[in-house]
């Protein structure tokens, strides 16, 4: 299978979420000897008309594999998964606060600035200790 | 070695994606501003162009719209703003339905990590590295 071949699996791949109103920047594509991959979040645009369905996705899922030159189509996507061959909508994985396992200081916890959620409960939760009551600052 | 036109005016982005670029194999040149980017276009042969879409003399959008020599390349959008890409927009949706519908576009969110840029030009342009290690047909 030529590099050329799989850029033009590539191209009609995207031609196919394009017709659907999938945001191409929360996806990634690509194709080796003819196997395609698409993964990520598979979201229509912003305001795009109607949502995503199942059947929606199927179908989509079905014309992939269509491609002329596709052997294989692998999807992976953060929120819908395949079930028996039918596709269907799940809450989207939500990773847990980064940590870091090395301490600076024996006893201290130190915590990505960038991954500090508004709510700080799920932080004591997974720590094991009660919530503070709020601050009178709040 | 392909060459890439990254349009854009902020030179930290354009100095990033030429080292990174670089590393696997693409030579980027740079343009900041729409007006530059035509005369590259019209000068150099160019085989991918990663697109900003606030340009100090055109956004984007216009400048995809307008220009017949970016319509036959493969482009990549790089954004900090998913909400520019935006259906309810007619001109977003003139591009959607005519331009992104050839199947050469992509769009790339900033921030990015370095594997998914590789992963968007290489699925746009083919791998350099892969190529290079083909044997002449």
């Amino acid at each position: 299978m030529s590099r050329l071949r799989d850029i033009d699996i590539n191209c009609a791949a995207r031609r196919i979420l394009v017709r659907r109103w999938i945001d191409l920047g929360k996806t990634s594509l690509r194709t080796t000897n003819g196997v395609l991959t698409i993964y990520g979040t598979l979201e229509k645009l912003l305001h795009a008309a109607s949502p995503l369905t199942p059947s929606i996705v199927n179908e989509m899922a079905a014309e992939l594999r269509r491609i002329s030159g596709v052997r294989r189509l692998s999807l992976n996507f953060t929120n819908w998964a395949e079930c028996d061959g039918k596709w269907n909508f799940i809450a989207e994985k939500k990773e847990p606060p980064i940590m870091r396992k090395e301490l600076p200081t024996p006893g201290v916890l130190e915590i990505d600035e960038a991954e500090v959620p508004k709510d700080m409960s799920e932080i004591y939760e997974s720590l094991g200790l009660p919530n503070p009551p709020p601050s009178p600052d709040a | 070695m392909p060459t890439i036109l990254s349009i854009d005016d902020d030179p930290w982005v354009v100095e990033t994606l030429k080292i990174a670029l670089a590393d696997k194999g693409y030579e980027v040149i740079a343009a900041p501003s729409a007006a530059e980017a035509e005369q590259e276009l019209s000068r150099r042969k160019i085989d991918l162009v990663l697109l900003d879409l606030g340009l100090p003399d055109k956004s984007g959008f216009a400048l995809y719209r307008d220009c017949a020599a970016l319509k036959r390349l493969p482009v990549l959008f790089v954004s900090g703003c998913s909400r520019s890409f935006d259906a309810d927009s007619e001109e977003f949706v003139a591009l959607w339905t005519n331009e992104f519908l050839q199947g050469t576009t992509d769009i790339l969110y900033k921030p990015f990590n370095l594997d998914t840029l590789y992963e968007k030009v290489e699925a746009l342009i083919g791998d350099q590295e892969v190529t290079e290690r083909e044997p002449a047909a």
